[in-house]
Order: C-alpha cells, then structure tokens, then sequence
C-alpha cells in the first residue's frame, strides 16, 4: 500500500488510528504489528510469509548472537549465529533482487540461453533486511540488547510508516521506544504536520516534475532541443528527491503520530557545495549504514591510502547496486565514489577555496548528471540523452516546444527550488521572532490547505473525461 | 492549542472523507466526466491474492470521493493560479475561451479519405465535403503562448488534396475567422468543443453556396428566434479542466416558428420520444444542453419539414452536423441524417440506402478534430 493513496488515507490509516488509541498499552505494538502486516500484504499478499520468515530468523539469530550468554571459549557460537544472520538475509536479497539480473547479463555475455526466473521482487525487502541485519550485528557487537520478545522485534522490523520506503530505521534507534513510547497531543500533532508536508512533496510536487520528466525523456530527438534535455534531466533531479524526501516525511511523521521518533533521513541535499556534503546530507539512514555496516568493518581510513581507496569504490558500488538490479545502479554508485575520492585527494581543498557559487554549481552539475545515469537503465537511451545534453547530437539550443515547457513550469520550478532549500524554514523563524502568533496561525493553516490540496490531486489522477458520447 | 487544532483537523479530515464516503450513496454515473464510475468491488479470496480487489478499491474509492468533481476544479485552480495554461489537453485561451489541442494523426486522416473515396466511387449523385475547422484554428490568436498545436489548415489541405475529384470539397475557415475576428461575433463556445449556433449559420451559409443555392427566405429575413432556447451552459471542455473562475456559455439554437417538423427515427428503439420538432428540450435540463439538438447522436433519423427545396438530401456527419441540420431544415424538406459512428451493418450500406431512398445529392459534415479521430469512416460502404 502506499501512503499516497486513497485506501491508505481514508480507510487504513483513520481505522489504524482508531484501533491503536482504543486499546490498552499491552496491546499496542501487536494492533502496530497487524496493521503492518496487512499494509504489507496489500501489494503482495503472498510475500509477507518472506518477512515474516525473516523476522523469525532475526530473532533467532538475534538471541544467539548475545556474547555475554556464552563462556569465553563459546563465544564463536555467537560470531556464527551473527553469519548466519548476514547469510540468510544477503542471501534472500541477492536471490529475489538480483537473480534475474545475473542470468540476463550471462545470457547476454555467454548465450547460455538460461531461462529467467519468474519472480517478483518483494516490496521493502532492500530496506527491512538491511534493518534486520543491523539489529543481529548490533546484538553481537554488545550496542543493543537482544529483543526477548519476537512481537517487539517484529514490530519493529514490519512497522508501516518505515516498512516500503526507508528511512533505515536502526534498532538502536527504537529500541526503547518499542516498549517505553508516549503518544501526546504534541508529538501527533507534529507527526501530522509531517506527514502532511511530505504527502504535498509527493503528490504535488514530485508528480509536476516526474510528469515533465516523463513527457520529455518519452520524447524523439527530431521534437527535442539541449535545453530540453536539461530541463527533463533537471525535472527528474526534483522529482527523485520531492518523492524520497517526501516518503521520508510521511514516514517520520506517521512514527510520530504512534509515538516514534525516527532519524531525519534528508537534510537540504541540493544545497550542498560538494559531493561529499551531498552524501552527508542524502538519505542519511543509507550511506550511515553503508559506513557502520560495510565501510568501518572493512577498515575504512585506518589501513592507508590504497587500503582506503579500495573500501570507498567497495561502498560506492554496493550503494549505487543496493538502488537496484540495473548495472547502471552501479555504475551511478562507482561515479560518486570516483567523485568523493577525487574531492577527498586531490581537489577538495581548492575547492573549498572557490566561491561559494561555484561551489554550488559543481556540487548540482555532477548530482544532476549522476541522476542521468540513474534515471535511464538503458545504455543506448542513456548516451543519447548526455549527447543531447552537451550539444553533440545537432540538436537546437532551445525550440517552441521547449518554450512551452518553460512558460509552463515556471512558478512550478520557482516552488520546487525554493521547497528544496531552507528558505522556508528561515521565513518561518523569521516570522516566529516577529510574532509568534503569526507563525502559529501560518502554520495551523498550512495544514489543511495542503492536505486538501492533496486530496484533489488524488482524485484527479483518474479524473478522465470522455469528450465524445458514451457506447 | 495549536496541536489541538492541527490533530483535530487532520482525524476529522481522515474519518471525514472516510466515513462520509462509506454512507454517502455511491453515483452510478457522472455527467460532469461523461463516464460510469466504478462500483463497490466484490471481495473473494482469489482476487485478494492475485490483487485485483486491492487495485478496484483503489479506483473506487477514488471515483466515489465525496466532492470529487469540485476537489479536481480546486487542482485545476490551483495549477492555473501556478500561470500552467494548459489542462488535460485544454488550453486556458484568451476572453474565457477553453480550446482543444489538436495534434495531427496523418495516418488516421489518410484512411479516412480512403474510405470516403472508395465510398463515393458507389454513389453516382454529387457530394458535398465540408470539414469544419474547430476553434483551435479559428480562434488560434487567442491562444495562450508556447501552444504546441499543429495546423489545421495543413490537415485539411491533406483532406481536400486527397478526396476524390468527384467530391466538392469546402471548409468555411474563412467565413468562420471573419465572423469569429472580424465581425467579433461568438462562433465557438467557449466551454465546449462545438460550434454555437453564430458559427453553424456560418457553416449552412457556405454549404448553400456550394450546391448553389440561396440561403432559406426565413434566414434571409431574419425570422429566427434564438430566445426560447437560451440557457446557461458549461460544456465538455469545461468538464475536461472546470474551474471557479469559468464564465458560463449560452446555449442557444434557432426557432422558426413558421416552420413544421417531424423527425423519423430509422430505428424505433433509437427514438428517445421527448422530441418536440427538432429538439428535445428535456436535454436543456441536463448537463450536456448540446445534445438538445435532435436529443443527441443517432444512426439514421429522418427530417420531414415545410422546407423550400423538394431535393432529397442525405448528410453524413458528425455532431457539428447537429447545430446546422435546424437551418437545412428549413431549406430541404425532406433530410436523411446518418451518423456512422451508430451506422454498422445495417440492412442496408449507405450507398444502398441513397438508391433506395432516391437521394438526389450526399452532403458530408465533419469538424477536423473529429475526421482526426474517429475510425468509423471504414463502415462507410
């Protein structure tokens, strides 16, 4: 289910609300868990029966994994349970995600002929087994205790506004609040603030600018001009972080609402001033894992430079595969890591020095062409599209066509750079030292203009008249 | 408080459209889009699995909104506010005006007039082509900038190069942009995709002068009477991208009140039976107030009149037809009309039909927005 749909806003999420405030404290977490299940099993019904699997194979593990329950000489038990962990959970990723990838690229390379597997990828599962996984090696580095309840754990690991989408939440994170929780008029409150926004980032925002997108890149060379390509490739840049940032949103603001508190997962990332800062400030729950989980165990920085440049192309490349089951995913990962490796040896310092401007450029310049590479999984489509971009297919600079566009989109992008700096924020600070009467009554209405809005572009995705007569 | 208010708007936001959906009765049909609406879904365990009740309660929630129809004006408000002069393949034009996008479909166009040249090749009576230019064309002036639209003219170029040299073809563009700029007379509707009756007279004018004949005496002397039908009206382009700031159109269609009418359904299930002379004034209480001319789009009608001429004449055409047939009317006495997109596998071809009825001239009315569109021409035998 997602959170950007009618079922979801007017039946799941009213009767989940309902339900989870009626009942007694002990029963919380498992209306939480039921709930979760069935959110999940909405798409795929079928596949639930794999999270739940591994969420019994987390807690199993989980318990083992507890070093302090064994005598010294048994603590591999605990090392081996935590493999077993790592094993079961790669291993189902790498099965459902990239099994198909594998025997196409065989086929491709060999001719084996081999016939791909008929299977789906089950929703979430890049994102609830990375949690899974952190929380079995967390147990075993002695950071959190293990869960003695496998509801808690499973209420954790399956709880819906964090399930699809990210953001990673750690066990960490929520350990304690999985049982010590307090739900309050203020925290809800600011969860539904939250979770508004981010459903007006998605259905407002990153819909206007995926639809450009959309319509562009759908577009032959003979119709489109250079700065056509740009302003598709430059739509797709808000239209990814519109609809991730606002997923992030949603998700933050519904654990609020239940009383959870999540960690931010995006922080302005289009006003960094290099790529580094970008990747400190892009779905922060991905690349702090990546860092804890892959980077640090492999060494990171500690073992000298060649040691160090191995393990960031390591992580870079695992990050941009765990996007998905495309080798341009890769590919798109291997470009930032050359990037950050290229600002952290040899020109981050005088970058530094640079103004402030060309600082910005550079950062946005490489984001927007690495969303180039991640937006086309096609290679030939790809070429074509940086080759229109830089002028070398003949194309125009700019067309009536590509006119239209701008004249069309033009508040809208005002809107989509604005909402993607802290612009807003430091209005609203601004007007909160003024008046703090003011900002609370901006805000309070902020509320239901957006939430309303929303609503109608709902509604209005499958609003489709006929012109000529019924049959 | 501030929290209070914000939580306590947001649950009765949730539970509101919730509950109010589940009592609220659901519509079967609706006028504003022109459609049926999706229905409660059927609940069984093998469509739970393989998702299809998932995806229908999806779209059904979505087509039962309760305000569904002023929640997508609000989108559309708000995108203009946003300065987005285009909606849903309306452009917002000049002086109220909503005007189709048209985009040529060469291929579409070139069957078309196949079939209307192998047609013609069975008829030995003369043809009249008219294609009628649609508001995108005549109206382009008053066009929002950066429209992508094709031209017109150059599909009819298309047409009238490709027809048979036995058809004569005419497109009153000319007629229709000195009426419509010239003249600052209202030729199209504003909020629908049909000409009004100032652009039909347009349109009966040229086709008079085409077969060579005068204009009717009642229109000549001015004899019309446009007030007993005159209502508000917000057509189909209106529905396509509504919005609070739209003025209303008036529908209107000419009364002779010396003439005599009488129209004869071909088919008697066809005959909706509220038909007083040509037209059916229950329509006027509808959203759709067009379809008042002749109550709507049929197969085969036939027109009997106090008419001038004794000439029998078949039209085959589209719905702008319908704005024009109360002037022919008034012309011919006796007026065989034929719809092709209804016309299939009758007891009898068209050209049978002209044989039969002893039709002595075949006029063809037909917008360029439609012969760009439809696919029915290939019934045309």
């Amino acid at each position: 289910m997602l959170f950007s749909s009618n079922v979801f806003l007017y039946m799941f999420l009213p009767l989940c609300i309902a339900i989870y405030f009626a009942v007694p404290r002990k029963l919380k977490n498992f209306v939480l868990l039921v709930f979760s299940l069935v959110f999940y099993a909405w798409g795929e019904p079928k596949y639930v029966l794999i999270m739940l699997a591994s969420i019994t194979v987390a807690f199993i593990t989980g318990l083992f994994a507890d070093k302090s329950r064994y005598k010294e000489k048994a603590v591999f038990k605990a090392r081996l349970s935590m493999i077993i962990a790592i094993v079961w959970n790669l291993g189902f990723l790498f099965f459902f995600k990239y099994t198909n990838l594998f025997i196409k690229t065989a086929n491709d390379i060999g001719g084996f002929g081999i016939k791909a597997l008929d299977i789906a990828l089950p929703i979430g599962i890049s994102f609830y087994s990375f949690q899974t996984l952190s929380y079995v090696i967390d147990v075993y580095k002695g950071e959190v205790k293990a869960q003695r309840n496998i509801l808690n754990l499973a209420t954790y690991v399956a709880l819906f506004p964090q399930l699809i989408a990210g953001p990673i939440v750690r066990y960490q994170t929520i350990e304690e609040q999985l049982t010590e929780r307090k739900e309050s008029f203020e925290l809800f409150s600011s969860g539904v603030k939250r979770f508004t926004y981010g459903l007006a980032k998605k259905v407002i925002l990153a819909n206007a600018a995926g639809a450009l997108f959309e319509e562009l890149s759908a577009m032959s060379n003979d119709k489109l001009s250079v700065l056509a390509a740009w302003l598709g490739i430059v739509a797709y840049t808000f239209q990814i972080f519109f609809d991730f940032s606002g997923y992030s949103d949603m998700a933050i603001g519904l654990g609020k609402m239940f009383g959870f508190e999540f960690l931010e997962n995006f922080d302005y990332p289009y006003i960094s001033k290099s790529i580094t800062e970008f990747w400190r400030r892009w779905h922060i729950s991905l690349s702090t894992w990546f860092r804890d989980y892959v980077y640090i165990p492999l060494g990171g920085n500690r073992r000298g430079k060649g040691r160090q440049i191995f393990n960031i192309m390591v992580v870079w490349s695992l990050t941009g595969f765990w996007h998905g089951a495309s080798w341009n995913f890769m590919g798109w990962g291997v470009y930032f890591g050359i990037l950050l490796l290229l600002e952290k040896f040899i020109w981050g310092k005088a970058l530094q020095k640079a103004p402030k401007a060309v600082q910005h450029i550079y950062a946005m310049f490489f984001v927007v062409i690495g969303w180039a590479l991640f937006a086309f999984d096609d290679t030939d489509r790809l070429i074509n599209n940086l080759k229109n971009m830089f002028g070398l297919n003949g194309l125009p600079i700019i067309n009536d066509m590509t006119v239209s566009k701008m004249l069309g989109f033009a508040v809208t992008f005002v809107i989509l750079v604005i909402a993607s700096t802290p612009l807003c924020r430091w209005a609203g600070s601004k007007i909160k030292a003024k008046s703090e009467t003011a900002f609370d009554i901006v805000q309070t209405v902020s509320i239901p203009v957006l939430l309303i809005l929303s609503a109608a572009y709902l509604v209005s995705s499958s609003y489709n008249p006929f012109l000529y007569f019924r049959f | 408080m501030k929290a209070r208010i914000i939580t306590v708007f947001f649950l009765a936001f949730i539970f509101g459209f919730g509950i109010v959906g589940l009592i609220m009765k659901d519509r079967e049909f609706s006028d504003m889009e022109n459609r049926t609406l999706a229905q409660s879904p059927e609940v069984t365990g093998e469509k739970i699995m393989n998702g299809e009740f998932q995806g229908s309660l999806e779209t059904y929630l979505s087509d039962q909104m309760p305000l569904r129809d002023g929640l997508y004006a609000l989108k559309v408000d708000y995108e203009r506010l946003m300065l987005k002069t285009y909606q849903n393949g309306v452009y917002f034009a000049d002086d109220g005006y909503l005007i189709q996008e048209y985009k040529e479909n060469t291929g579409l166009v070139e069957n078309n007039i196949r079939f209307i040249n192998g047609f013609v090749q069975k008829v030995d009576v003369p043809v009249t082509f008219m294609l009628v230019p649609t508001a995108t064309a005549v109206l382009n002036d008053k066009l929002p900038a950066g429209c992508l639209n094709d031209d017109q003219m150059k599909t009819a170029k298309l047409v009238k190069d490709g027809l048979d040299e036995k058809i004569d073809f005419i497109c009153p563009y000319e007629e229709l942009k000195n009426a419509g700029v010239e003249q600052q007379l209202q030729v199209f509707y504003k909020t629908d995709h049909h000409w009004n009756a100032n652009g039909a007279a347009e349109g009966y004018l040229a086709l008079m002068r085409a077969i060579g004949k005068q204009p009717s005496e009642v229109y000549l002397s001015g004899g019309y009477d446009y007030e007993p039908i005159n209502r508000e009206f917000y057509g189909t382009l209106y529905s396509k991208a509504p919005s609070a700031l739209q003025k209303a159109d008036r529908f209107t269609a000419p009364v002779n009140h010396g003439g005599e009418y009488k129209v004869e359904f071909a088919k008697e299930q066809e005959d909706p039976g509220t038909l007083a002379g040509l037209y059916d004034l229950t329509k006027l209480e509808t959203k759709d107030k067009y379809a008042a001319l002749f109550g709507g789009n049929f197969s085969h009608y036939t027109i009997h009149s106090n008419g001038e001429n004794d000439e029998r004449i078949l039209v085959i055409k589209d719905s702008y037809a319908n704005a024009v047939l109360p002037y022919l009317a008034d012309s011919f006495k006796t007026i065989d009309v034929v719809d092709m997109r209804y016309y299939h596998m009758e007891q009898q071809t068209v050209s049978e039909l002209i044989k039969s009825e002893g039709i002595s001239r075949v006029i063809m009315l037909y917008n360029v927005d439609f012969f760009n569109s439809d696919n029915n021409f290939l019934w045309l035998d």
